[in-house]
């Protein structure tokens, strides 16, 4: 990984969050957690991710106004942005691909190494 | 000298013949005519001069006799010699000419008069004779003899002495011969009674008198009284022979009368056969103005057994029976002598004291003078009705009693009918839940007040409505009318329910969830008479269905985040322990196995939260079936492989594109492949079958597995059901597949 290059996580559940850490940091990616959608959009602000893993149920901001305003920001939307959720229904997916994401994810659905062979697609 | 003598009568000599005594100083003469010809009529009489005229003979020496014909004196149609008859007595005329010998010459006019008999024999005939007023009468009587003619004849003969009856044996001979002439013999005077008794008569007798003056203005005029109860225009003939004043018999010149009835009401054309017709049948009676009997039928008689002379002349009165009241009278006689006629029944007693009743109607009869004169009662004898009517009194009391009877044996099992009904009634109305009672016609017959509380509508207002007028149940979805659940329970005969959606709109417009179940109701032979269904506002059922949903959506939700992030950790695990204890590593393949399993029980749960809330997005459109099987196919191939099943697909190419949304088609088949998968035994074989068939399409996924026991297969659709044997056969399954597949197909319209 280019060390510049690292994935910004907005996830609040703790498991998921040190899960992400241990997995992609054993993995070689650098990674950056925060627990809101507010803190993501300050923490690209402040240095550009190469990738955005979302969450989507999030507090203070959620995933869908984070999301809308990353693609709504021109210095943000060209970021990839994963939204990695557990809101299966159709209706949410569609909204979600609607306001830019690059794909949508059901967490509990999908094996890890998916999730992970997605991430190096985005990165290279 | 021959006087009064009109100047065309001839006078014609005569030759005096023989004499006899035809009675007790009485004498017939035979005069030959001496070879004039002469003819005469039976009653004519001839004019006779005798030769000389002595001065004793102090009326002159003409005088006037009857023309007593014998049949010996006609040879050849001519008339050969005319008899006369006459009494001895001391006049000169008579003398002298009982002296004159056979020779000698009489000088004779005639025939004279009009006193003959009547050509038409149709008319009756009473001669009444007094005296030597017989001898015309006699004439006519030969004549009818020796003609054989058909004249109806009374010959009613007075005399004051038996011995001086002229001719009387001939004439009794001649009544005994002739069946149509009858003699009445009479000592001296007739009277009305005796005239009624004995002879027949009626309007159109022609009567006709002849003898003494007396005699005939006498009995004139009784038949004029007698008569005159008729109405009779009189005009009479009489013919008066002899007459006797100052002791001498002296010939009267013959003034003719002749009685003939003629009644003004009773002779006309249409009355009299109307009377006539109406006499056959009932009785009729004439009365005056105060109620005396003037007149009564054959019937009348005949009924009342009464004689018409005990009747002639009497009031009413004798017939009465004592069984109406004054009043009954009072009020007849007023109706009738205001001139309007009365109507009604009466109650008479016979002669013998037998009862009779009589339909009467009594109209006044008016003179002309327009005064009511008489009246005239027509009855009919309803004695025998009478005697019906009482049968049938008796029996309509009878009756009257036996159905008061009855009516109280109805009335107490009504009471307790009412009681049951009643029992049942309030069991109804003491349901929690609302019930309504249909007919075949769907109107409602019965309503509780539940029922009514419910839809807001009264008792009244619904009886007799068919219930979708007044109550409407639709979905809650889509407003679409949903009543169609008691049609099904009336012809499929089956218990059934509500759509689960239903909402009744009430009176008021607002809307109610309701539940319900409907029945049919039979009668004893089994057929539908009715529907009965039993609901309830089942806005709180819902409600928790709908919390009991949300919240396993809900959680559902909530497990999928640690169960994920338990997933990928045991994954991670999983891959990293490539150099575990092989029991470890076995220990978290199992417990990874586990999670995935969690995961898809709760994503299962999920998806029938969802279709149970109807919150699954439907997306139709146009959908190839083929390329979704090939799709699953696709997906489930490596099951197959690994479980080296044979295939066998028959794909109809030519299978339409269905209007649906592909990814639940997708669901169904993909659920129903992978249990042909599941429970099919290794190296079994799946088979897969589309056609068109009839309006539809069938798709038909079979296997070869371990099936389904008959028993589970009603619940095989139901949520979390697995077949008895399905966790025997080592597979996993959450048992929700099928609930799913049904959802899906029920939805499309199939089964």
């Amino acid at each position: 990984m280019d060390t510049n290059q690292y994935i910004l996580i907005a996830e609040d559940d703790k498991f998921y969050s040190r899960f992400y850490n241990r997995r992609l940091k054993k993995l070689g990616f650098e990674v950056v957690l925060v627990g809101n959608g507010k803190e993501a959009l300050e923490q690209a602000r402040k240095r550009k991710p190469s990738l955005v893993l979302m969450d989507l149920i999030m507090p203070v901001k959620d995933g869908f106004d984070t999301l809308k305003e990353f693609k709504a920001d021109s210095d943000l939307k060209n970021i990839p942005v994963i939204v990695l959720s557990n809101l299966g229904q159709d209706r949410d997916i569609e909204l979600v691909m609607k306001l830019g994401a690059e794909e949508h994810i059901v967490k509990s659905d999908v094996p890890m190494l998916e999730v992970v062979k997605k991430i190096k697609t985005y990165l290279k | 000298m021959i006087k009064n003598v009109s100047p065309r009568v001839r006078v014609l000599e005569f030759i005096v013949g023989n004499k006899k005594q035809v009675a007790e100083g009485t004498t017939e003469m035979v005069l030959d005519t001496n070879g004039n010809s002469f003819a005469f009529k039976p009653g004519q009489y001839v004019r006779i001069t005798l030769p000389q005229l002595s001065p004793d003979m102090s009326k002159g020496n003409t005088r006037d006799f009857t023309i007593v014909a014998a049949a010996e004196d006609e040879i050849n149609g001519l008339t050969r010699a005319i008899r006369v008859a006459f009494r001895d007595s001391d006049s000169a005329f008579k003398k002298a000419l009982l002296s004159y010998p056979p020779g000698t010459k009489v000088y004779v006019q005639g025939p004279l008069g009009v006193f003959t008999l009547p050509l038409d024999s149709q008319q009756p005939l009473v001669f009444v004779a007094g005296g030597m007023g017989i001898t015309p009468f006699l004439t006519m009587l030969r004549f009818v003899e020796e003609h054989g003619l058909k004249h109806s004849i009374q010959l009613l003969y007075t005399f004051s002495d038996i011995g001086q009856a002229a001719y009387l044996t001939e004439l009794k001979t001649m009544a005994e011969k002739l069946p149509n002439v009858t003699l009445v013999e009479k000592k001296n005077r007739v009277d009305t009674e005796f005239i009624s008794k004995n002879v027949q008569f009626g309007p159109g007798t022609r009567w006709m008198l002849c003898g003494p003056p007396e005699m005939v203005t006498g009995t004139s005029s009784l038949l004029l009284n007698t008569l005159k109860v008729l109405e009779t225009n009189i005009s009479f003939e009489e013919y008066v022979g002899y007459g006797k004043s100052a002791g001498e018999y002296r010939v009267l010149a013959p003034t003719m009368a002749k009685f003939e009835g003629t009644q003004n009401i009773l002779s006309e054309d249409l009355i009299k056969p109307i009377l006539d017709a109406v006499g056959q049948s009932a009785l009729v009676a004439i009365t005056d103005v105060q109620g005396s009997i003037l007149y009564v039928n054959e019937k009348f008689i005949e009924v009342s057994k009464y004689s018409f002379e005990e009747l002639m002349g009497q009031n009413h009165r004798i017939l009465k029976s004592g069984f109406h009241p004054p009043e009954f009278y009072q009020e007849l006689w007023q109706t009738i002598s205001s001139g309007k006629i009365w109507r009604g029944e009466i109650k008479n007693k016979d002669k013998e004291g037998a009862y009779y009743w009589v339909d009467t109607s009594i109209s006044p009869i008016y003179d002309k003078n327009g005064k009511i004169s008489k009246y005239i009662a027509i009855r009919f004898l309803i004695t025998d009705k009478k005697i019906l009517e009482e049968k049938a009194k008796n029996y309509t009391q009878d009756l009257e009693l036996r159905v008061k009877e009855r009516t109280v044996e109805l009335e107490e099992e009504k009471q307790k009918l009412l009681l049951e009904k009643n029992k049942i009634s309030t069991i109804v109305e003491s349901i929690g839940d609302g019930v309504f009672v249909v007919d075949s016609d769907y109107k409602i017959i019965v309503f509780n007040k539940e029922a009514s509380r419910l839809t807001q509508f009264t008792t009244q207002e619904v009886m007799g409505q068919v219930y979708t007028s007044i109550m409407r149940f639709m979905s809650e979805k889509d407003g679409a009318t949903q009543d169609n659940f008691v049609r099904q329970a009336m012809e499929k005969g089956i218990t059934g329910s509500m759509a689960k959606d239903t909402v009744l709109i009430r009176k008021d417009g607002s809307k109610l969830s309701v539940a319900d179940s409907v029945a049919p109701l039979k009668n004893e032979s089994g057929q539908v008479i009715g529907s009965v269904v039993v609901f309830r506002d089942s806005t709180k059922e819902r409600e928790i269905d709908r919390m009991k949903t949300e919240f396993l959506s809900v959680a559902a939700h909530q497990l999928k985040t640690p169960l994920g992030s338990m997933r990928w950790n045991l994954e991670a695990l999983v891959e990293d322990g490539e150099d575990l204890d092989p029991e470890m590593k076995e220990t978290i393949q199992d417990i990874s196995a586990s999670n995935i399993r969690i995961i898809d029980l709760v994503n299962d749960l999920l998806n029938v939260s969802r279709i149970d809330q109807g919150r699954v997005a439907n997306e139709p459109k146009p959908t190839s079936v083929n390329q979704v099987i090939d799709e699953s196919l696709g997906e489930l191939g490596h099951a197959i492989k690994q479980k080296q099943l044979k295939l066998v697909y028959q794909k109809d190419q030519q299978f339409p594109s269905i209007i649906l949304d592909p990814k639940h088609l997708r669901e169904v088949i993909q659920n129903l492949l992978s249990n042909a998968i599941k429970y099919n035994r290794p190296q079994g074989t799946v088979w897969i079958e589309n056609k068109v068939v009839g309006g539809g399409m069938e798709i038909k996924i079979s296997d070869t597995g371990i099936g389904i026991p008959k028993q589970d297969l009603t619940k095989l659709f139901s949520k979390f059901y697995r077949a008895s044997n399905a966790s025997q056969s080592q597979t996993d399954g959450s048992g929700l597949g099928l609930f799913v597949v049904k959802k899906y197909i029920e939805d499309w319209g199939g089964v």
